[in-house]
């Protein structure tokens, strides 16, 4: 009988998730701003065969944490996510930007880049909260209307995902003899103009290795759950019991498959308990619908990620709920995903 | 002692580089390619790497430019991918102060100069109007305008660093105090164009501010670099034009109360380099030859607006047709008349093709020679007080960066021009650059 493969991806940040991590004997300052230590725990993680790290999760507003708390310190999850790149080899990197402050045409770049330059381990984890404190750190903020922002979200993306389609994937020809390094009918402008933005384009980037960089969505609030069917690809999920999980998870999906798509769902797990009894606890949610899998949030690293890949990974492995190694090349290839079409290329084929 | 940046451009700052036989073009999607490129340079002793940045996909005629190479990686995330993987060169990169907030801009240049250990720098850009059409931001900001809110977001960004005290991260264990309190302040920036509260929640770089350069030549810009920037870029095509542009900058940096050797004057600079002058010659003959009627053609149709293809190469330059074109491109501003003045009366579209296909290098230094005339070349301007060092624009990357790094640079460093290792670890110890001190509270 086959059991369901777990998918796992594991939060990167500085002494890890507990509050009190930073004050264990073994965490230092080089953690919360040293490349040394990202690079470190990113290869642990990959010697685990974590599908993907994430980083700047959980999405959190621009206020000064107080002075106890190691969230005070933040770096670009973004440029966090891109220095890793060539310190590693085959988990994917997803970082946290927001939908909101920015602009689709600076996110469609970054994350292209950040795509090519992994070769196909990117991911963009959506931040698409307004929060009050960011109003008067961002003036961009000032032109949202809160009550407007599920319409605004959903615009942002659309814009997005047509940049990244605005090339197609065979646009680049390098073709010595006729002097032709690009095919300019395969790079289409999106001529974008609607409620919130305008946009022409196309891309000064080529197509990501993806054709999209993993989607992944944090908000469980029922216009959450709507988005992440419509546009998803990972929703990560908090839950409270498995009850709660296998509900979320359960009407998220659905709503997915009603739309045509297919929504893998992770849960935060706390890491705690004994290798046996947590390989137990996620088989049983797994099985029970509650989710596709997990996103690890170590309390203190890096001593809880080296036990959960010492000691966890292999029961798990000899469970048959996770593989040995990393199968594709790309990050949607190792999650068993389809990669996106450009809509040109559709178009084109009729 | 002079200084050397090397400016990447996707295989080379030769326009026909991609073509060239020892050029893999497809490899400028790949991270191994700018690696190879930055140790390259690492392992000459430069400086810094710069990347540049645009807003929009090179068009021409309504489409995407497709003759030439034109992938324009976020520059950014290209030098946040070198951090890890250098240890002392500097990483630097244009990033728009019209189409990205001031605390963002502040966030990633922190993260980056933290990662790389104090190697950051910042090629502060204001954009012009090709960009706004991907920013949906309407009225396009005129250029005074636009110096006006760069003012106010070099204000606001060095507001920001400064919101930490450089010992307010203390990370003491004991007590439970990650951050001293007493040492970290917002900012309450209000201007013209931009309020930011502040704090930034990333503590001071260690660089206190990742170097600041900058590219303005017009006459505001000259002004607003002079009261900021450290690095300048210029394009200057004579010594002369080097010494008064330098004499100049330094003179208007005094007027802001700084000190002249504060400000780097770094003209970019294509070099042609061969065994033997002869060999130099031969080496941009055969680059010459790499541009492919078809791209000539493309860099003159965007240069004119007008797809010349549909024109006979032996005919007359059609005149008429390019007035009327010229009209409506909106941001040519003086290069029109340039433009004009370089077509001759009796030009067949074929005869201007061949003429300009030496002009492509958008007015900087272009030097074809043996690594003596180069390293003399580069010398002389050093001495004579023409630029304090170059941003170089290898023709074919990495292959002529190779080459330069291996026989020019030991030429200037036998000849005292160039230093043989570097002194310090940060961008700044390399400039010879102060780190700034934290300024005081705006309020």
């Amino acid at each position: 009988m086959s059991v369901p493969q777990l998918i796992l991806s594991v939060s990167l940040n500085g002494a890890g998730h507990h509050p009190g991590a930073w004050r264990m004997p073994h965490a230092s300052r080089a953690q919360a701003l040293g490349g040394a230590h990202y690079r470190d725990m990113a290869r642990l993680a990959e010697r685990g065969r974590f599908d993907f790290a994430l980083l700047g999760y959980p999405p959190r507003g621009s206020a000064l944490a107080p002075p106890g708390s190691a969230e005070a310190i933040r770096l670009d999850a973004l440029s966090l996510a891109a220095a890793l790149i060539p310190v590693t080899t085959s988990i994917g990197l997803v970082a946290a930007a927001p939908a909101t402050y920015w602009e689709p045409f600076n996110i469609a770049r970054a994350f292209s880049g950040l795509d090519n330059l992994s070769k196909g381990r990117a991911g963009w984890c959506v931040d698409a909260a307004w929060r009050p404190e960011d109003v008067g750190n961002f003036k961009r903020l000032d032109d949202i209307d809160p009550a407007m922002l599920r319409e605004r979200t959903r615009e942002f993306l659309d814009v997005a995902f047509a940049l990244w389609d605005s090339w197609e994937a065979d646009a680049l020809v390098f073709d010595v003899a006729n002097a032709q390094f690009t095919d300019h009918t395969k790079v289409h402008r999106i001529d974008h103009a609607g409620a919130f933005f305008k946009v022409e384009g196309p891309l000064n980037s080529p197509r990501p290795p993806q054709g999209r960089p993993l989607i992944v969505q944090t908000d469980t609030s029922r216009d959450g759950l709507e988005l992440a069917a419509a546009t998803a690809d990972v929703l990560i999920i908090r839950p409270l019991t498995m009850a709660d999980a296998v509900e979320t998870t359960g009407a998220a999906k659905a709503r997915a498959v009603a739309l045509g798509r297919t929504l893998t769902v992770l849960a935060d797990l706390p890491v705690m308990g004994l290798a046996g009894e947590l390989a137990e606890l996620m088989q049983g949610w797994v099985e029970a619908g509650a989710c596709d899998g997990f996103n690890l949030l170590p309390a203190s690293y890096p001593d809880d990620l080296e036990a959960f890949v010492d000691t966890v990974i292999p029961e798990l492995r000899r469970r048959g709920l996770t593989p040995d190694d990393y199968g594709g090349s790309t990050l949607r290839e190792n999650l068993g995903l389809a990669q996106p079409v450009s809509r040109h290329a559709v178009a084109a084929r009729g | 002692m002079l200084h050397l940046g090397l400016w990447m451009l996707t295989t080379g700052h030769h326009v026909a580089s991609w073509r060239h036989p020892s050029s893999n073009p497809a490899a400028i999607l790949n991270l191994d390619f700018y690696r190879e490129a930055a140790r390259i340079a690492e392992a000459g002793k430069f400086d810094m790497v710069f990347f540049e940045d645009t807003l929009a996909a090179r068009e021409r005629n309504g489409h995407i430019f497709g003759e030439v190479s034109i992938y324009s990686m976020d520059p950014l995330v290209s030098i946040a991918a070198l951090a890890l993987v250098t240890e002392k060169i500097g990483l630097a990169s244009s990033y728009s102060t019209t189409y990205h907030l001031p605390y963002v801009l502040a966030e990633k240049f922190a993260t980056i100069d933290h990662l790389s250990g104090g190697r950051a720098a910042w090629n502060l850009v204001t954009s012009g109007p090709a960009g706004a059409r991907n920013y949906g931001l309407g009225e396009h900001p005129d250029r005074p305008t636009r110096y006006a809110m760069a003012h106010d977001v070099v204000a606001i960004v060095k507001a920001l660093w400064d919101s930490w005290a450089d010992d307010a991260f203390v990370f003491d264990q004991a007590k439970g105090l990650y951050y001293d309190p007493a040492k970290v302040r917002g900012i309450d920036f209000k201007g013209q164009w931009d309020a930011v509260r502040g704090p930034l929640t990333t503590p001071r770089p260690p660089q206190g501010y990742p170097v600041f350069i900058q590219a303005g030549q017009s006459e505001w810009g000259m002004d607003f670099a002079a009261s900021f920037a450290e690095v300048i870029f210029c394009a200057m095509r004579t010594l002369e034009a080097g010494q008064a542009f330098r004499a100049q900058m330094r003179a208007k940096a005094e007027g802001f109360g700084r000190s002249p050797d504060s400000l780097k004057v770094m003209p970019g600079y294509f070099p042609v380099v061969g065994a033997t002058e002869k060999e130099a010659r031969e080496k941009e003959e055969y680059f010459r030859q790499l541009v492919h009627p078809n791209i000539q053609m493309g860099l003159l149709s965007e240069r004119f607006n007008l797809d010349l293809s549909a024109y006979p190469l032996d005919g007359p330059f059609p005149m008429d047709d390019i007035m009327a074109h010229l009209e409506d491109r909106a941001n040519i501003g003086g290069e029109r008349s340039r433009f004009l003045a370089d077509i001759l009366p009796d030009d067949t579209i074929g005869s201007y093709c061949q003429r300009m296909i030496a002009r492509t290098y958008a007015g900087h230094q272009y030097m074809a020679g043996d690594p003596e005339q180069i390293a003399d070349h580069m010398g002389q301007w050093l001495r004579e007080g023409g630029s304090d060092g170059f941003i170089l624009m290898p023709p074919l990357v990495p292959g002529e960066l190779k080459i330069f790094v291996e026989q020019v640079v030991p030429v200037l460093q036998a000849k005292g021009l160039f230093r043989k290792d570097y002194e310090g670890s940060t961008l700044r110890d390399h400039f010879g650059l102060a780190r700034p001190p934290r300024g005081p509270s705006g309020d």
